[in-house]
Parts: C-alpha cells; structure tokens; sequence
C-alpha cells in the first residue's frame, strides 16, 4: 500500500534523507529504528505532508482507489482523508478547540470524503465510549481543549484516541512510546493492537526496544545516516538492544 | 496648509458655541457644559507629539461633525434586534435620544434622566457627577460641553440585579455628520451588584459618518460588584472616542470587557483607580478588525492602595490593512505594597498589511508587589495548522479554527453567559468575513 523509492529530502539546505527505500503492505507493523538525528522522524512527517521537507529525488506511492498514486501531490488534508494518520511525537496543544469538537471535525471530514454521513453529537457521543474505555481515559478529557496541559501520557494517550476515531489504513507512529510511563505504555500498546488488522498498516518510529515487546513488529529497519542500512525480523530489535548501532555503522 | 488639529479644534468651538446658545437659561448644568468648553478651548485635541496618542493621530481622523441634536427618528424592531441580548433590561438611545417606547427601565436602580430639554427635578449632586471633567482630557471636556442626555444609575445597597442591563445607543443615516455624546454616571452602592452592556451601533441605510463621543464613570462602593461590557460595533464609516473610568473601593469588584468590531477609528481610554485594599479590577478586551478599520485601546490602571490587584488580557484579531493598538499602563504606587497584577495583550495577524503595535508598560513605586506583562504579536501557529490538516481538516477550516479559538478564548473572562452569547454571535460572523476575505472568498459581511 505503500511503496518509497530513493528518497532523498531536506529541510533548509540540511539533506536528511539520501535515498531511503520501504514497502509497507497491508496487515503489515513495521519498526524504524535508529540512532537520534538518523531521519526516523523526517520519514514519518514526509509521508503525512509537512511542509517543511522538501524532496529533492524519489517517489512516494500509496495506494488510493486500488492505485498506486503519488501521494506528494496531496496536501496533509488529503492524505488524511485517504486514510494516513500520524501520531505525533510531540502532539500540539490547541488552546480553545475542546477535545470533543475537535475529534468530530476530524471525524466527520473523512468520513464525508469518504462517502459516509456525518454523526451528530449525540451519535458522536455514542460511538466515542468504547474508545474512550480501550484508552482508559475519562469523559472529563473530552472537555477540555485539544492536549492543552495534559501530562505526557495523556498526550499520547489521545493521538491514540484520535487513530482510534479516525481508523487509518496507514499509521505513523512517532516515538509513541516516549515520556509513557510502563502502564501508560500498556494501554497505548492494548490501544494499537486492537485498531491494527490485516488491511490496515502500521510505521513505528521508536528508539527503544521496549514499545516492541508491547506491539509485535514483522519488520524493523534501522535507519542510519538517511538510508535503511539493515532490516530484519523482530529478533533484530534485541540484538540492537544488546549491541547498540556502532556493529552496522 | 492650515494644522488639522487646530482646525477641527476651531470648528468644534465654534459648533458647540452656536449649540450653546440654542441653550436659554443659566442653570448648573449649563454652566458645567460651558466650563467644559472653556477646558476644551484651552487643551485642544491631541496631536502625534503627545504620546498617549502617538499611533491614534486623532485630529486627521476626525469629521468635522455638528454639535447638537441629531434628528430624531424611531428605530424599528428589526433594527434594535441585532443588539438585545436575549433577556434583560433595556435602555435605548437613537441618535442621541431616549426612546422610551423601546426602553424596558431595569427594577431594583434609581434612574435619572438628565436632558438639555429638561433638568429641573435633577439632585445636585448627581449633577455635578455628571458635568464633572478631568479639565487636561480633551474628549472628557468635549463630551459634556455637547451633553445632550446623560444617565445617572443608582443601585443600592445589598441590591442584586440578576440580568443584565443593556444599554443601547444606536446611529441612523439620518444623524450623518451628527457627534453622538453619551454620557453615563453608574453608582454601585455597597455591596450592589449589576451587570452592564453599553452597546454601539447604528442601522438605516449603508455605513454613515458620524462620530460618537461617550463617556461612561462607574463608582463602586465597598464589596460592590460590577460587570462592564461595552459592545462597539458602529458604522465603518464612524469614529468613536470612548472613555471609561471607574473608582473601586474595598473589597469591590470591577469587570469590564472592551469588544470592538465597529468603527473606522475607535480609541477606548481606560482608567481605573483601585482606592483601597482587597480592590479588584479584571480588565479586558478584544478587537476584530477588517478593511482599513482602526482600533486603539489605551488602558491605564492605578494601584492606590496596599492590596489591591488587577489582571489584563487584551486581544486583538487584525486583518486586511487593519491597526490595532494597545496600551497598558500600569502604577502601582508608593504605598500600594503587596499588590498584584498581570497583564497580557495577545494578537494575531491574518494579512501581511495589517499592523499590531503593543505596548505594555509597568510603573512600580512600592517595593513588595508582584506583576507581570507581556504582549505577543503573531500569525496562525505553522505547527498548529498542520496538526489539524494532519487530522483530515483542509486548510481554511483550520485556519478558523484556530483564529477563532485565539479569539474567544478572550470573552471567557466575561461572567454573564447572556452578553457572552451576544459577543460570539457578533465575534464569528465577522471573523468568518475576515478569514474569507484573506481567503479571497468574502462577498459579505
């Protein structure tokens, strides 16, 4: 479903990204690992569309209408609408727009684009609760404006929610894991095995073995210095717990 | 070339000179106004070189309008509508004019009603409230000089006046050159309590020149408490030069709101003097302004006593080649020890012609207090607008999402969930005309 070729992407004038190839096929949970500064992240936001990167050679394919298409050609909007959704490693506060507005904004424009009507608040409701209960989170996080003065977990706890709602066919997820503390990670790891399926994708960007344990990769590739310099099974991941990335340099 | 401010000076003089013979009769109230003129003939109006005014250049804003009364017409339903809250007491002026059919008069306040027509049963006192001036402030002076009707308000003591009190002063086409002066007096005497919504408008055919001068004085008592909201949405086409002042004993409490969308050029002064401990003021304010509108909020809060404490959040949306302004002083005075006070003016640009200057400033006598400021001028948050996009919200919604939640964030820090309702009404009508406009989709307001 997706498909990346040569990419190479900077940022300024700073190259980040110096020929990166990855296919990702449906049903599939891939890990991308690598030491700080390799471009995990980098990857993660070219494929959701910020604006910032610019490629500078290669492709980008997804599959849209039992296509393969190109997927720079659309903005972040469109590629949401199309079913990719990034987590982000640092989710952005919106002071002002309540939790439950936004979800339902999000909600609904996808689901308009994509054929379906969309819910009122009441249906919205309705359907939010047993999210709401995977993540463990209280209604009261529903009131409150988008991430604003959340705690770390909770943060991350809600792009979980937001994945949840949204049900995409290809989630990125960047370091997810970070700032959770062990049981907040259980609930977001319970959170992403219940959405995953065998017609939905998921990227894991992480920098610890530990996420890994919670949710089971097929792949992981290690990033270094702009390219994919080694993929593998799971068992990759703890022989790079033990060994560090220095050996693949 | 003749100086505009001398000139608009010399024309004012001399209309509100011919207003003052109109006037037959020597009693105190037209003395006061004569007074007031004198005051006015010796200040002049501001110009650039006064830094109270130095974004404001007043005089080359100003119409050269006619002093008097304006014609007086009767405003329909539909024109008052767009200014009623949705329940509460009403007092309506249309150009100028008390309308008593249209007013629904407030319970549990003392009223009185001050004209030039008629001043004979007025209480001395309340009176010389009314014609009182600070003689170096030019409008102050300029306002009572014109006085036409004025208001006092009495609330009293232990008094709850449970819905708001709104207080309309529209402007018809048929006032076109007309200067509008309101003038209200509010007491709140101990331990009262009110809510208060002076609303400017007007209605009638197109967007009229006019200018409206309003001058509005609260005095709270011990333990008072008062919510003042002034709603200015006049004509495009009008400028209005406003001044608030309020006095705040013990205990008493002070919350007032500046909302504008209104005019071509609105300067708001402020002056509020916390006169004692535990005085309490919440200062705020928000402007949304488009085409070539300007808006200047100057606000100057005294600290006259120990424990006193005041806050501030002013913000202002600015698009188009619109001006916004803001300027907050605050003084906390030789012996105003262990005050507090924070203050913060917030705005946002929607267009690259549009311009913010703010300027919060501190003036600290006593040596153990604590106060804060800051002022922030910036555009749609780059970060922000992703993260919405990244959810499947396309670009311009996002935007308004965001240009909206900057804005009403601000009318939180009003109490009254009636005149709240109202302000957001107004609020993203006209934000949406501004975020199509920079879209390039606006066709109307």
């Amino acid at each position: 479903m997706l498909e990346v070729k040569n990419l190479h992407a900077k940022i300024e004038d700073n190259e980040i990204l110096k020929g990166l190839n990855i296919t990702v096929n449906p049903g599939e949970v891939h890990a991308i690992m690598g030491p700080n500064g390799s471009g995990k992240s980098t990857l993660s936001k070219i494929i959701a569309g910020h604006p910032s990167f610019e490629v500078t050679e290669g492709t980008v394919s997804y599959e849209m209408d039992g296509e393969m298409k190109n997927l720079l050609e659309l903005e972040p909007y469109e590629r949401a609408r199309e079913g990719i959704f990034l987590s982000f490693q640092y989710p952005i506060e919106v002071p002002g727009v309540s939790n439950i507005d936004f979800l339902r904004e999000s909600f609904n424009s996808i689901c308009v684009h994509q054929g379906a009507d969309p819910m009122d608040e009441d249906e919205f409701k309705d359907f939010l609760k047993p999210k709401l209960e995977l993540l463990e989170m209280k209604d009261l996080f529903l009131k409150r404006s988008v991430n604003e003065g959340f705690s770390g977990g909770e943060k991350k706890k809600n792009e979980i929610l937001q994945m949840a709602v949204i049900n995409p066919r290809l989630a990125l997820l960047d370091e997810t894991d970070s700032g959770l503390d062990i049981d907040a990670l259980r609930i977001v790891a319970k959170g992403v095995n219940t959405i995953r399926n065998e017609n939905n994708a998921v990227i894991l960007v992480t920098h610890y073995q530990r996420l890994l344990d919670y949710i089971v990769p097929d792949f992981i590739h290690v990033l270094h210095n702009g390219q994919i310099i080694k993929s593998g099974g799971k068992e990759l991941a703890i022989e790079l717990e033990e060994k560090g990335y220095d050996w693949l340099k | 070339m003749i100086d505009p401010t001398v000139y608009i000076k010399n024309y004012l003089v001399q209309e509100t000179k011919a207003y003052h013979e109109t006037l037959i009769g020597n009693s105190d109230l037209y003395n006061g106004m004569r007074l007031a003129l004198a005051n006015f003939e010796r200040t002049g109006l501001p110009d650039r070189k006064n830094e109270k005014w130095k974004y404001t250049p007043i005089s080359s804003k100003m119409i050269p309008h006619r002093i008097g009364t304006a014609p007086e017409i009767k405003a329909s339903k539909e024109d008052i509508e767009p200014f009623l809250l949705r329940e509460g007491f009403k007092i309506v002026f249309i150009n100028g004019h008390f309308d008593s059919e249209g007013s629904v008069l407030p319970k549990n306040v003392t009223l009185t009603h001050i004209s030039t027509n008629k001043n004979d049963d007025v209480r001395r006192d309340q009176l010389q409230e009314v014609i009182k001036t600070d003689p170096s402030d030019p409008f102050e002076n300029l306002n009572v000089a014109g006085l036409h009707e004025a208001y006092v308000m009495e609330i009293e003591p232990n008094q709850f006046v449970d819905t708001p009190i709104s207080i309309l002063h529209l402007t018809s086409h048929h006032a076109k050159e007309y200067g509008i002066n309101t003038r209200l007096v509010v007491r709140a005497k101990r331990f009262a309590r009110a809510t208060i919504m002076e609303s400017f408008g007007h209605f009638g055919e197109g967007e009229p020149v006019y200018m409206v001068n309003s001058y509005t004085d609260f005095d709270l008592e011990e333990g008072a408490y008062i919510e003042h909201v002034k709603n200015q949405r006049d004509s495009l086409n009008a400028v209005h030069v406003g001044k608030l002042k309020a006095n705040v004993a013990k205990y008493a409490y002070f919350n007032s709101f500046s909302f504008t969308t209104g005019g071509k050029v609105s300067r708001n002064n402020i002056e509020i003097n916390l006169n004692d401990t535990e005085a309490t003021a919440s200062v705020n304010g928000l402007f949304s302004i488009k085409e070539d509108q300007h808006c200047d909020n100057d606000c100057e809060i005294h600290h006259n006593a120990p424990m006193s404490h005041s806050e501030q959040l002013f913000k202002g949306v600015a698009s188009a080649n619109g001006h916004g302004v803001f300027t907050g002083k605050i003084v906390m005075h030789r012996n105003a020890q262990q005050c507090t006070s924070s203050q913060l003016s917030r705005n946002m640009l929607l267009s690259h012609d549009a311009v913010i200057d703010a300027r919060p400033q501190l003036e600290i006598y006593a040596d153990d207090v604590k106060a804060s400021h800051g002022a922030t001028v910036g555009r749609i948050n780059d970060d922000e607008m992703f993260y919405l996009q990244t959810r499947g919200i396309p670009k311009p919604k996002a935007e308004k999402l965001l240009c909206k939640a900057f804005a009403k964030d601000a009318l939180q820090k009003i109490k009254s969930d009636l005149v709240k309702e109202k302000l957001y009404e107004a609020l993203d009508k006209r934000l949406d005309y501004c975020l199509n406009c920079e879209l390039r989709l606006c066709d109307e307001d």
